[in-house]
This record gives structure tokens, C-alpha cells and sequence, in this order.
């Protein structure tokens, strides 16, 4: 597979942050955790201005009819979701005075994964 | 059952003098003599709600729950008849764990250590060998059952030989304040669940008062749960009936969603389907004024389960002891199935919002926790509107004390 199959067509911008196309919460979790500021505000700062293209293109679709491509670009969502409480609200990865800070996170389980 | 408030007059909890206004006892959140009275008396004795009926939709559907408070393991089972039954996840033969998967679909269950073999109804199908045994009446050696029964399709169980109460009877006029809502249709949930270092008590009261939500959660908790007018979250209405209660937690609907979220709201809304038949999922009786300030009517089903009702969802906390000061905590959120990936991208913004406020308040139960044993303090006092964890104080000590009042 070449990358640029890795997103649809049009979004080949975004191929810089495949590494954020996550398919589970806890991924998506552990990498917000595992990033610095800067790394999650590149991300969120090319990712927000294109969710209105996103959603043109896949919004509507049902979940299971999603293409590995499609599914990509909506992990980049996803994510987008979890970095954006790093970004927008705290100003670091970890949630302030959570198990998070201890280096507890792990203590957490997020069940539905 | 319902006690309007006005916010800031102190009052609601004069409304039940049986629960007086002086501090209490810090011994029952940590004494391990306490906990075994719990054990014995509370949790051996009330109504336990331990899943949904979804989880067992088909005939041959199972799942086990263990359950360390009363040192056993439940096995809960929808037969071939379509009956839903629970037993004690244990082999008639030598006691063996029955079942050791937590979930699954099965017609008959075999014993790992040396093969007997039951139906979904726990009867005894086959024992190998069995001509060995002397004098093996096999009609008699079925699986143990337990009390089980559903409401609202919540499967609750009870582990008294002959319950002292139905589950209706139990629920009362909380049981009868969830009907009318429609939790059938909310069938996907997301979970979080974290052992926890403090009593079932310290964080079951952590999310049974809006008092710490502009102090723990000032991020971003305070500007969706106050107000100018309820800058302390406290609660519009609240009200006790016989063991359960409910309080509603305020909602700011002049909140502004911050740059990622507006989007993700945005385009759920504009995507949205079957609009024209998504009526109010809240009872008439929740938000009875239908105030604009409304966030959520949370319940305490008595002893360890939270149930919150919200507009087009609902979310639940459940608290199981494993010891004196470990709880396993599971909190849930449960949505109807997202038809679209905008809906499905709205929802996942919805739970981490949930799962960030709950990082915030785990960590503080350990910290109460933390302190307890220390004997500095022996007391807790009590805002006016923690009266629900004045009520569970009392409730507890109604059941250890072994004078507990039926609703
Ligand atoms: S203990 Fe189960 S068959 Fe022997
Ligand atoms: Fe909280």
C-alpha cells in the first residue's frame, strides 16, 4: 500500500499525523500521554480547520461502511477529541490531579476497548 | 418525593429531621470491624444490581459477576426458555468455579475439574462416572440459585434465602421514578472501571454532591454545571425516599463549547437523524419544571448503585467494597447506537468529557482515603446539600445496626 492510500484522496495534508489515526480509546489515551504540548498542538492545529472537510466527506456514512482509509481519517477525529482537553483545556497531556500525574494512568481501565 | 430548593437558603435537609444536622463518625470508612458488619448485614441483604438485560438478549447468553463483598460468584443466565436466572458460580461436585469466562453464549456448562455438566436452567445434566457415586439423587444437585429480578431491564440480584422484600417493593417510589425512560434503546456502553484505593462509601459520596465542582473540577466542570445564579452547583431539587435518592445537578445552557467541541456538536446536529420522533427521554416527574438550567436527575439506588438520567442519555457509577479501603469502581455511559460517524464522533467527546471530570474525582477519594486512618480527624461535617451522603450514613448504620426500614 502506498501512502497515499493511507487517507482518502484530499486529505493527503494530514499524512504527517498517521500516527494518530488510533483505532482504541486507550491508544489514542497513551499517545496524548506519551506526546509533548508542541507535538499535540502541530496536530490539533492542522486537524481542527479540516473537520468541516471530514465530516463532508464521511459524517453521514455509517460506521460499519467506513473504508480502512475512511476509518483512518476518523481516528484522526477521534483524537482529536482526546488531545483537545490537552490543548484547549490543561495546558499539559495529563489531567491535573489525577492518577495521571502519578504515573497511575494505567490504573484506569477503559473497559470498551 | 421532590424538594424544590432555593439556592443558597440553606433548608433541604431540614425537610428529614430522622437524619439530624451534627457531623458523623469518620470510623465506618475505614474500621475493618465496620466493614464486616456491612458485609453481613447490608450487602447480604439489599437488592444488588449487577448488569442489564441486554447483556443476556439470547437464550444461552451469560455473564458472571464477582462478587467479593459476599465471597461468592454469580452466574447469571438467560435459559432456553428465556427466563433470566442467576446462581452461585459454583460446582456441585467439590465447589469448583463453575464458570471462569465473563461472558459468553452456552447451552450447557462443564465443570473444568472433572466434567458435570449443567443447563442454563442449573440443572444438573450429566455427571461422569456416575455410577460411581453412592446413592446420587442428580435432581438435587442443580446449580444454587439466587434471588433475581429486573426493573427497568437492570438485573438485580438478592442473596438472602427468602428476600425480605420484592425488588419493587425495595425500589419503592425511586424505582417508579425511572419508569419512562427509555433505557432499552441506549444498548452501547463505554466504560471505565479502576480499582480504588478507599472505601465504597468515600467514593460513592464523591459523586452525591455538586459542592467540590468548582473547587476539583474548575477546568472545566464549573462552566458546565454552575451558573451565576448556582455558582456552588447546588442542587435545584432533591428528595429521600425510605433507603434511595435523587438531586438534580444544574447545567449551564449558556455554556460556550470550546473551538474542538463546537465543531464535533456542530456537525452531529446537522447530521442528525430521524429527527422528527426524538422525543424528551426524561419522565415527566424529572426536571418537573422543565427549567433551561437542567443538567441531570441522579439517583442512588441504595446501596452502591448511581443511575443519571440525561437528555438522550444516561451514565451510571457502581461501587463494589473488596475491602475496607478498596473499591472496585466501573462508571458507565450508555447512548443508543450512532447511526452516522458525526453522531459517533459527538458521543466519544461526550464520554471523555465524563472520563476526565472522573480522573479528577478518583484520585481525590484516595486522597480522602489517604487521611482517614490517621484518627486526627474522627468527624465529617456536612453541607446542606450533602445530604445524600448524610442519608447513606444513616441508611448504613440503620443495617448494621440490624434496625433497617422497609420503604
Ligand atoms: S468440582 Fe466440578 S466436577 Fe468436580
Ligand atoms: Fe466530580
Amino acid at each position: 500500500m502506498n501512502e497515499q492510500t493511507l487517507l482518502p484522496p484530499g486529505f493527503e495534508d494530514l499524512n504527517l499525523y498517521l500516527d494518530w489515526a488510533l483505532a482504541t480509546e486507550s491508544a489514542r489515551s497513551r499517545k496524548r500521554l506519551g506526546s509533548s504540548m508542541e507535538e499535540m498542538q502541530k496536530f490539533y492545529d492542522a486537524m481542527l480547520p479540516r473537520v468541516d472537510d471530514v465530516m463532508e466527506h464521511l459524517g453521514a456514512s455509517a460506521l460499519e461502511a467506513m473504508q480502512p482509509a475512511q476509518q483512518n481519517l476518523f481516528n484522526l477525529c477521534l483524537s482529536l477529541s482526546e488531545v483537545s482537553f490537552a490543548v484547549e483545556v490543561y495546558g499539559q497531556p495529563e489531567v491535573p490531579n489525577s492518577m495521571q500525574e502519578l504515573g497511575e494512568a494505567e490504573r484506569f481501565v477503559i473497559v470498551h476497548d | 418525593m421532590i424538594i424544590d430548593t432555593t439556592i443558597g437558603k440553606r433548608g433541604l435537609t431540614d425537610h428529614y429531621p430522622e437524619l439530624g444536622t451534627g457531623p458523623v463518625s469518620t470510623e465506618p470508612f475505614y474500621s475493618e470491624a465496620h466493614y464486616e458488619l456491612e458485609k453481613q448485614r447490608l450487602f447480604r441483604r439489599t437488592w444488588l444490581s449487577i448488569g442489564r438485560v441486554e447483556q443476556v438478549a439470547e437464550p444461552g447468553d451469560y455473564f458472571v459477576f464477582d462478587l467479593a463483598v459476599a465471597d461468592t460468584s454469580i452466574l447469571v443466565v438467560r435459559g432456553e426458555d428465556n427466563q433470566i436466572r442467576g446462581f452461585h458460580n459454583m460446582c456441585s461436585h467439590r465447589g469448583n468455579k463453575l464458570v471462569w469466562e465473563e461472558k459468553g453464549r452456552s447451552m450447557a456448562f462443564p465443570c473444568r475439574l472433572h466434567g458435570w455438566t449443567y443447563l442454563t436452567d442449573g440443572s444438573l445434566r450429566s455427571a461422569p462416572d456416575e455410577n460411581m457415586f453412592y446413592d446420587l439423587d442428580k435432581t438435587r444437585c442443580g446449580l444454587t440459585p439466587v434471588n433475581l429480578e429486573v426493573h427497568e431491564g437492570f438485573i438485580f440480584i438478592n442473596l438472602q434465602p427468602e428476600p425480605d422484600e420484592t425488588l419493587s417493593e425495595y425500589l419503592g417510589e425511586v424505582g417508579r421514578r425511572m419508569h419512562g425512560f427509555p433505557f432499552g434503546k441506549a444498548t452501547v456502553r463505554y466504560a471505565y472501571r479502576a480499582e480504588l484505593r478507599c472505601n465504597w462509601k468515600v467514593s460513592l459520596d464523591a459523586f452525591c454532591e455538586g459542592y467540590h465542582v468548582m473547587f476539583l473540577h474548575k477546568k472545566w466542570g464549573r462552566d458546565t454545571f454552575t451558573t451565576p445564579g448556582n455558582p456552588l452547583c447546588q442542587f435545584p431539587y432533591a428528595g429521600i425516599s425510605g433507603r434511595h435518592a435523587v438531586a438534580a445537578v444544574t447545567g449551564n445552557p449558556d455554556y460556550k463549547p470550546r473551538p474542538a467541541e463546537a465543531k464535533i456538536y456542530e456537525w452531529a446536529t446537522k447530521l442528525q437523524q430521524n429527527n422528527e420522533n426524538n422525543g424528551s427521554w426524561l419522565p415527566p416527574g424529572v426536571n418537573p419544571h422543565d427549567s433551561p438550567e437542567f443538567s441531570f436527575e441522579l439517583m442512588h439506588l441504595f446501596p452502591n448503585y448511581l443511575v443519571h438520567l440525561v437528555e438522550g442519555t444516561y451514565f451510571t457509577h457502581q461501587f463494589w467494597p473488596l475491602s475496607p479501603d478498596r473499591t472496585l469502581w466501573e462508571g458507565c455511559t450508555y447512548y443508543e447506537p450512532a447511526d452516522n460517524a458525526a453522531e459517533r464522533f459527538r458521543q466519544e467527546h461526550l464520554h471523555l468529557l465524563r472520563r476526565e471530570s472522573w480522573l479528577e474525582d478518583t484520585r481525590a477519594m484516595e486522597s480522602v482515603q489517604a487521611m482517614l486512618k490517621s484518627g486526627a480527624k474522627d468527624e465529617f461535617i456536612f453541607h446542606d446539600h450533602e445530604m445524600l451522603l448524610r442519608h447513606t450514613y444513616k441508611t448504613v448504620m440503620d443495617y448494621v445496626k440490624d434496625n433497617a426500614v422497609t420503604s
